[in-house]
């Protein structure tokens, strides 16, 4: 954006986004992990790479749930999908990663497509019913029966040197390739956010109905989302498999897309800062603790899920909102919605005909509160409210 | 006729929420569109719009059925719509929020949209808020942010659903400059749901009544000042003095 | 004949698919949200009944107590204290507060208890035969008990006026308060209802399916494919969707060739439908999102 003028000349300056204000912050992060990963070894490397992984995972959520406000637990299909087709690709079918690695996309987004494609249509809720279901059948069936059959039941190897070069089998080379890829990939998200693209998405969020009156088209902004979010986390399953040098379907159980979840909503869902801070909190910090087995496992689990409750109920911006301000809180209350009733003939009983509105009740509270009266005398025939209200006879009670 | 709805009937499972309802809007001209709570005029609207479908008859714009496009097309054509209720986006800027509705102009250069967004946010008056987080804005600027992004398609047509609601004095004397400015300033048409009969008695050229899902009567609004039905399904007081708006019928209002 | 007896097995299958979606189906409708917790809710009742069980305790004391405990206590606690206080919020906010709920319960689980505790058979160990087949005496009872509760539901949930006034806060709060009810406590005991169906599904499926974390997620597919296939709608619409779930699955898995190795994308075609038909067949309740 720039400074414009427009009519009686007055110049319109609008504050500037540029790529290349944010990347020093991006790239000191970027360099300062580097130079952690380069300092240590072995442990804190491996450490170090999965927070770098599951940021990505993280990452993926902020797009989708976090621009795009849509509730998708399919993650780990789509991170067992990129994994399991580019092993085939790559350590089976012998073909150059990088020749291999576009192919495996254009499968995940085609996956990210039949999930978003219903998101089009359903509510919140029903979309998670979905994905949810998606990423059972791909664990089940996609990954198990299809993908891993005969010789590779219990997985496929896929060694580092498939990267195309035995210089990526020296840790901290590995290293190094993880670190980019995922800085690189949140500076994209991060201007993304706030590019043309972005405003369409957010006031897909915000407004589906208001966007659509606007020309915006629905469907293509929110399958663009989900493509995006699907490809982040497909690239997060191909790391990933890379860092455990094997592409199993265990990896990429459907229940820990609500663990991710969590992770991303205490992180922060709306910038990929969150995403950052979420793959630490949660794959890094308990390893600080010497004692790693304490912090693994159910109690582990406790303790995330009820974090992210807490963070939901109190602050659902999540932890970047605390660091980035009231930008980066989620919109926690919904627009009201008046619940869609077709409007019914007034009943002719006896009903005072127009009389002068009163002064109080134009605002909001009196007209919700007439609005309520009015619905409940309304509710369609064969709803509870109605039928509550033909039973008992009760005058409306304040 | 730049809009023209013929013979239109919505239902809703058994309900029949809108009967043969027939109206039209020639270019620049603002038309009134009153009756009780329930008439069907926001239903009116959702079909115009695209939001419900139409069970019988057809819409036309600029002479063309749009039966068949789904709710962007038609507002890329030309029809911008305002809610009772708008639904903009919270946490952002009314300059970004004016940017993302600018559907039609996602393959011009950023500067071409900030113009226009600044253009269309002087012309409506809240160029003073450019900056300003919506959820951060007094009421009626909300209500003329949403007219803005209404206007940033171009539309030949707008469909204003209650904007005056809740305003009073200077800020409805400042919305109704605005909707009669709209015509020539913007080169558009108005269709104007009110239940303000002061708004709507000055603004309008036409006015239509609905009546439960019926059309009651049209024409210029003198006629419908003093049209005997009229007066007794819905204005009841003498249209003189201010608000005689109504209540929704079934609930009684305590004076 | 031999299909007679797959369908019927498959039958007694679907009808644990069945008693858990009733559960879901009644939060559903009592309290507008999808109750993801009530897979967790219902593994961990069962745990504890089981270790109660173990323990000595008489069987229907160790019943009552889990329901107490994990259906008032906990619908209270999912209703009352964190759900209400995201009333207000948008649907994926609500949808994450209860997945993370679901996350924290599944933790306790696994804090508690071994995962491979078998939980003992309500109903006890003996056995009828009916037709072909030989059913254990549990899954006869759950089989009788699941009929009950899905007619009685759906017969309280109609008529009587606590089912109505439950409906009716679900439906639009503020008409309901209007009318007069006290929504807040209906809402609470709508959870309370949940929660408890929730736990009395887990004491009585659990004896009859694996324990292990993957089976369940499957299982609560399936669950959820029949709930959205009955509209959310009717308890006994939930039960006996997930019957003919039971028996589809029976019959294919059976017949040999592709049904038979990917038998598992049944549930998910199925849930597909319904989203997709639910609308139609159940009437437009909801339009899309804003």
């Amino acid at each position: 954006m720039s400074a414009t003028r427009h009519g009686n000349g007055t110049a319109l300056a609008a504050k500037p986004f540029r790529v290349t204000s944010i990347l020093p912050w991006y790239l000191g992060v970027g360099a300062a992990v580097t130079a952690l990963s380069l300092l240590t070894s072995g442990y804190w490397a491996y450490v170090i790479d999965t927070v770098a992984i599951f940021s990505l995972v993280a990452l993926s959520f902020v797009v989708v749930s976090g621009y795009l406000g849509q509730m998708s637990l399919a993650q780990t299909a789509f991170m067992g999908l990129g994994a399991l087709v580019q092993a085939r690709l790559v350590a089976i079918g012998h073909l150059p990663f990088l020749m291999a690695l576009p192919i495996t996309l254009v499968v995940v987004a085609s996956a990210a497509v039949v999930v978003g494609l219903p998101a089009v249509r359903l509510r919140g809720v029903n979309l998670a019913i979905l994905s949810f279901g998606f990423a059972v059948v791909a664990e089940r069936v996609i990954f198990q029966k299809w993908l891993l059959s005969g010789l590779y039941l219990s997985g496929i190897p896929f060694g580092r040197n498939g990267l195309g070069s035995a210089w990526f089998e020296n840790e901290q080379h590995f290293s190094l390739l993880v670190i980019s890829t995922v800085t690189a990939l949140m500076v994209v998200i991060r201007a993304l956010g706030s590019s043309r693209w972005g405003l369409l998405v957010y006031s897909v969020r915000d407004g589906q109905a208001t966007a659509a009156l606007s020309g915006v088209n629905p469907t293509r902004v929110k399958l663009s989302a989900f493509v995006v979010s699907g490809c982040l986390a497909g690239i997060a399953g191909i790391l990933y498999a890379l860092l455990l040098q094997r592409a199993g379907w265990e990896d990429y159980s459907a229940f820990n897309s609500i663990t991710y979840l969590a992770m991303s909503v205490v992180g922060g869902l709306l910038h990929p800062l969150g995403a950052l801070l979420g793959g630490m909190m949660y794959f890094g910090v308990p390893q600080l603790f010497s004692t790693v087995s304490f912090l693994r496992g159910s109690q582990f689990q406790v303790l995330s899920g009820l974090l992210a409750v807490a963070v939901l109920v109190l602050r659902p911006g999540g932890l970047a909102s605390l660091a980035l301000g009231r930008r980066y809180e989620l919109h926690l209350v919904a627009p009201r919605r008046r619940p869609h009733r077709p409007p019914l003939p007034s009943p002719a009983s006896g009903a005072a005909r127009p009389s002068p509105r009163p002064a109080g009740a134009v605002n909001g509270q009196g007209r919700r509160e007439m609005d309520a009266l009015r619905r409940s005398c309304q509710a369609p025939t064969a709803s509870a409210l109605a039928t509550l209200r033909s039973r008992t006879g009760e005058r409306p009670v304040r | 006729m730049i809009l023209e709805t013929q013979d239109v009937s919505v239902r809703f499972g058994g309900l029949v929420a809108l009967d043969s309802i027939s109206l039209h809007v020639a270019e620049r001209e603002v038309v009134g569109l009153i009756g009780p709570n329930g008439a069907g005029k926001t239903t009116l609207f959702n079909a115009v719009s695209g939001i419900v479908p139409v069970a019988g008859g057809t819409v036309r714009f600029e002479g063309r059925d749009i039966g068949r496009l789904p709710i962007h097309r038609r507002a890329r054509l030309g029809i911008g719509r305002t809610l009772q209720t708008p639904t903009l986006m919270p946490a952002h800027s009314v300059l970004e929020n004016l940017i993302a509705a600018a559907a039609n102009l996602w393959k011009s250069r950023i500067g071409l949209v900030l113009d226009r967004a600044g253009e269309i946010a002087d012309a409506v008056g809240v160029l003073e808020y450019l900056h300003t987080a919506v959820r951060d804005l007094p009421a009626g600027v909300l209500r003329e942010v949403d007219i803005a992004r209404a206007l940033m398609t171009q539309p030949k047509v707008v469909l204003l659903d209650e904007p005056a609601a809740g305003l009073h004095g200077a800020e409805k004397a400042r919305l109704l400059n605005l909707i009669a400015s709209l015509p020539e300033k913007f080169d558009t048409a108005v269709v104007l749901i009110e239940h303000d009969m002061e708004v709507v008695m000055r603004a309008a050229n036409r006015i239509f009544v609905l009546d439960f899902g019926c059309m009651l009567a049209h024409g210029a609004p003198e006629e419908i000042r003093t049209n005997r039905s009229v007066i007794e399904a819905y204005l009841g007081v003498d249209v003189e003095t201010d608000g005689p708006a109504l209540v929704s019928g079934g609930a009684e209002a305590t004076p | 004949m031999r299909t007679v007896s797959l369908l019927l097995a498959g039958a007694a299958t679907g009808v644990l698919y069945g008693l858990i979606a009733v559960g879901i189906v009644v939060t559903y409708l009592t309290t507008r949200t999808l109750n993801f917790a009530a897979g967790a809710v219902a593994t961990l009742a069962a745990f504890t009944f089981g270790t109660w069980v173990q323990d000595g305790w008489p069987k229907i004391l160790a019943l009552l107590a889990s329901l107490v405990l994990f259906g008032v206590g906990g619908g209270y606690l999912t209703g009352g204290v964190v759900m209400s206080r995201v009333r207000t919020a948008s649907e994926t906010v609500r949808v994450a507060v209860i997945l993370g709920w679901t996350l924290g319960i599944a933790g306790v689980t696994a804090l508690l208890y071994n995962t491979l505790l078998p939980v003992p058979a309500l109903f006890g160990e003996g056995s009828i035969a009916v037709g072909r087949i030989r059913l254990t005496s549990h899954q006869f009872a759950v089989a009788v008990t699941s009929v009950l509760l899905a007619v009685g539901l759906s017969i309280f949930l109609r008529r009587a006026w606590l089912g109505l006034a439950l409906r009716a806060v679900a439906e639009d709060r503020d008409a309901a308060r209007a009318l007069g009810l006290q929504v807040g406590r209906v809402e609470a005991f709508g959870w309370m209802c949940g929660m408890t169906l929730a736990a009395l599904g887990g004491i009585l499926v659990s004896p009859l399916v694996g324990g292990d974390i993957r089976t369940q997620n499957l299982l609560f597919v399936k669950v959820l494919a029949v709930s959205v296939l009955a509209g959310m709608e009717r308890p006994w619409l939930a039960l006996a969707a997930g019957v003919a779930l039971g028996m589809a699955e029976a019959y294919l898995g059976g017949s040999g060739g592709a049904w038979t190795t990917n038998i598992d994308l049944l549930p998910f075609l199925l849930m597909i439908v319904g989203l997709a038909l639910g609308p139609v067949l159940y009437g437009n309740r909801t339009r899309e999102a804003h």
